[in-house]
């Protein structure tokens, strides 16, 4: 751990990670035209993107703190972030889960007309 | 309570590997943090960005992140390993970025990379990783709204504003226009500042522009939204502190008889870092730090600033209910925006010291010296910068034929060259030398500038002192220009500072080691000076205890001796450069003795 400190204090591996670290950034922001995720590109209200989750497990619609306890995120609500990532936590949830639910998500970007978007994927 | 004590004062930012303006930056942003919940809310290690987190045990994992975030929190706030600290918080926030994919805010990033790039920076570097990071924000956000366009056409802002925030005033102001002009206007001016502020931040000379942009957008946001973002608005104000120049040394002048000058009396305990030199004097509050100088509210909101217990107690503020939260952030906006600037050079506040020929004809006077002093160097010698930029006044002597005052204030014709001098007698020189030494000493205050005594006189302040004479025999420049070279000093500008009379001023570094607190001095012609030199002094509520030294040579005694000699002055008046802040107290202390006002507080002080 010393050692490690010790090389940091280093200036050249000092900018070396700091540099690293803000081009990460930089690529991010360009990968971000080219993906609907939004990532690490400073992209922080980009949309208003206004949602309900609707999960069905074994014919049962789950209730908002299940839906809470399943993805930490409230079944309803506005997110600030990219539509994507609440999609991502859906997926990355239920690929999570011992049982997979069927889940509707439903939102309207910015005021724009609803959408509808599923899981598993048909 | 002993220095190591000291050096853990939270509000202390100097002395350590980080610059202060970083590692306050890094300790308002750990405040906010704390008060704002975020300890307690750092996530266990649930859907995680980076899978191999997943055989981390969530629980333990959420342990370790609160107790690195407690730990460094604490250090940093003692100033210990204040560095690793950064790098530690920035890293806790990052990892339960990493760690959790709801946790994932555009905020709590934001905090986490500049914790972990103040870290990577050091004292007495740029932190331009700092700087890049801050234009990568603005420039990202800017950028990535330019391409969505619910953002160009308004859609996202009338949406926002209208139906999720149902702001009223917005709908009032909306429906007074043609659809969708306010929320397209709202939604290209917040693209071209976020462009703008993301460019300016890179530019030295744009930064403030871009602060005060900055500052004014992100304060209008959060009252016309009601929401702070989380973190987000503390950490992009704090961090905008990695963008200024901290100054090494600032001066605050105020009198203590007016009732902001018992304020600030009171202010000076919140001075840990002993960053300003406090010193009472009768006039405007003054602030000057580098070579500017601020006065009145201006100084007021510039010393402010400079403390970190104001910036951190606004932070504090900022994390509390709304309405302390609105009203902290507008009233700090209205109040720190400079409304009116009026910087100017270091100085010019003082009274003036002039000749009778007319300042254009002293400058011209001074810009011949001074190039007559370039070629021949031992007469009348032009010196280099002082060191912390300090004293930068050339006093330039001349002979008295070439100093009579001019028929009209246009007569601007450079004058025939001076006779030859004829040598001073000793105990003339003597005089003249002891004056001059004691203009130089007192005149710290003055930095830019050329004081040419071209007349048989000098106006100070409140009397004249009659000096011609003597100087006017001084036509070797020998002994002069002694003076000038070991105090460094620069020659060329204009001249306007606060000069004390030689006379009255206790100048002498002493022959004699006697110490004794400087509370009375009384010195005319170098009488009793050693007193004050040798005793400890009191300034802005500092006490200094620094003198023993003795000149290599005596000064004084030898003056009979010196002509054709200027060694010995030299190095005597090398004495005194190194002892500028011993004459720093000098200069406070019989500025007291001069104003009466000042008096009775100063004394009471002491």
């Amino acid at each position: 751990m010393t050692a490690v400190l010790t090389s940091i204090r280093r200036p050249r591996l000092r900018i070396v990670i700091g540099g690293l670290f803000l081009l990460f950034q930089i690529a991010m922001i360009v990968r971000a035209r080219f993906d609907d995720d939004r990532y690490f590109c400073w992209a922080p209200h980009d949309s208003q993107n206004e949602y309900e989750l609707i999960l069905s497990l074994d014919g049962r619609q789950l209730r908002p703190e299940e839906v809470f306890d399943r993805y930490r995120i409230p079944m309803t609500g506005v997110d600030p972030r990219a539509i994507e990532h609440i999609k991502d936590i859906v997926r990355a949830g239920e690929r999570r889960s011992a049982v997979a639910a069927s889940v509707t998500l439903h939102y309207r970007t910015n005021g724009s007309e609803r959408r509808s978007w599923s899981w598993p994927q048909p | 309570m002993n220095e190591a004590w000291r050096s853990m004062n939270p509000l202390r930012c100097s002395g350590t590997d980080l610059p202060p303006n970083l590692l306050l930056m890094a300790k308002i942003l750990v405040v906010g943090l704390a008060l704002k919940g975020y300890w307690g809310g750092l996530p266990e290690v649930f859907l995680p960005m980076v899978p191999i987190l997943e055989a981390l045990d969530p629980a333990v994992f959420r342990r370790v992140l609160q107790a690195g975030f407690a730990i460094a929190g604490a250090a940093l706030l003692l100033n210990l390993r204040v560095r690793v600290s950064c790098m530690v918080l920035g890293l806790v926030f990052l990892l339960a970025i990493a760690a959790s994919l709801p946790y994932y805010r555009n905020a709590t990033v934001y905090a986490g990379c500049i914790l972990l790039l103040a870290g990577l920076s050091k004292a007495g570097e740029r932190p331009w990783l700092l700087s890049v990071q801050i234009s990568l924000l603005y420039l990202g956000a800017g950028w990535n709204k330019l391409f969505e366009p619910d953002w160009r056409n308004g859609q996202y802002f009338e949406h926002w504003m209208i139906g999720i925030l149902t702001n009223p005033y917005y709908e009032a102001a909306a429906s007074l226009l043609p659809p969708m002009m306010l929320s397209m206007t709202a939604s290209w001016l917040t693209i071209l500042i976020e462009i703008f502020v993301g460019l300016a931040v890179l530019h030295r000379r744009s930064i403030p522009a871009a602060i005060l942009v900055a500052s004014a957008f992100h304060v209008i946001a959060l009252l016309a939204t009601h929401q702070d973002f989380g973190i987000f608005f503390i950490a992009i104000c704090a961090s905008f502190l990695a963008l200024v120049d901290w100054p090494a040394e600032v001066t605050v002048r105020f009198d203590p008889a007016k009732l902001s000058g018992r304020l600030i009396h009171r202010l000076r305990m919140l001075d840990f870092d002993r960053l300003i030199d406090w010193e009472m004097r009768e006039g405007p509050l003054e602030i000057a730090a580098g070579d500017r100088v601020l006065r009145g509210v201006e100084a007021l909101k510039r010393m402010l600033l400079l403390l970190p217990a104001t910036t951190l107690f606004l932070a504090i503020l900022l994390t509390g209910p709304k309405w302390v939260r609105w009203g902290t952030a507008a009233g700090a906006l209205l109040f720190f925006v400079p409304w009116r600037v009026s910087f100017s050079r270091r100085g010019t506040g003082g009274s003036r010291l002039e000749a009778r020929g007319g300042r254009r004809e002293i400058e011209q006077i001074a810009d011949r010296r001074s190039q007559k002093g370039k070629r021949k160097k031992g007469k009348s010698q032009e010196g280099q910068e002082g060191e912390g930029g300090g004293v930068n006044l050339l006093i330039c002597y001349l002979p008295a034929s070439s100093l009579q005052p001019p028929a009209s204030p246009s007569s601007l014709e450079p004058r025939a060259p001076p006779s030859p001098p004829s040598p001073p007698p000793a105990h003339q020189l003597a005089r003249v030398v002891d004056r001059l030494v004691d203009s130089l000493l007192l005149s710290d205050d003055v930095t830019g500038g050329s004081a040419v005594v071209a007349d048989h006189s000098i106006d100070f302040r409140h009397e004249r002192v009659e000096l011609g004479d003597s100087l006017a025999r001084l036509r070797t420049g020998v002994v002069v220009a002694g003076a000038c070279r070991s105090r460094s000093i620069d020659a060329a500008g204009d001249f306007a500072a606060e000069v004390f009379p030689g006379n009255h001023i206790v100048g002498r570094i002493d022959e004699s080691a006697e110490s004794g607190p400087p509370v009375r001095a009384r010195a005319l012609d170098g009488v009793d000076a050693g007193r004050i030199a040798g005793g400890s002094a009191r300034s802005g509520g500092r006490r200094r205890l620094d003198v023993g030294l003795k000149p290599w040579n005596p000064f004084l005694p030898d003056h009979e001796h010196d002509d054709g000699n200027d060694r010995q002055l030299e190095q005597a008046v090398a004495f005194f450069v190194r002892h500028e802040e011993i004459l720093r107290d000098q200069a406070v202390l019989v500025h007291a003795r001069l104003e009466r006002g000042c008096q009775r507080a100063l004394n009471a002080d002491i």
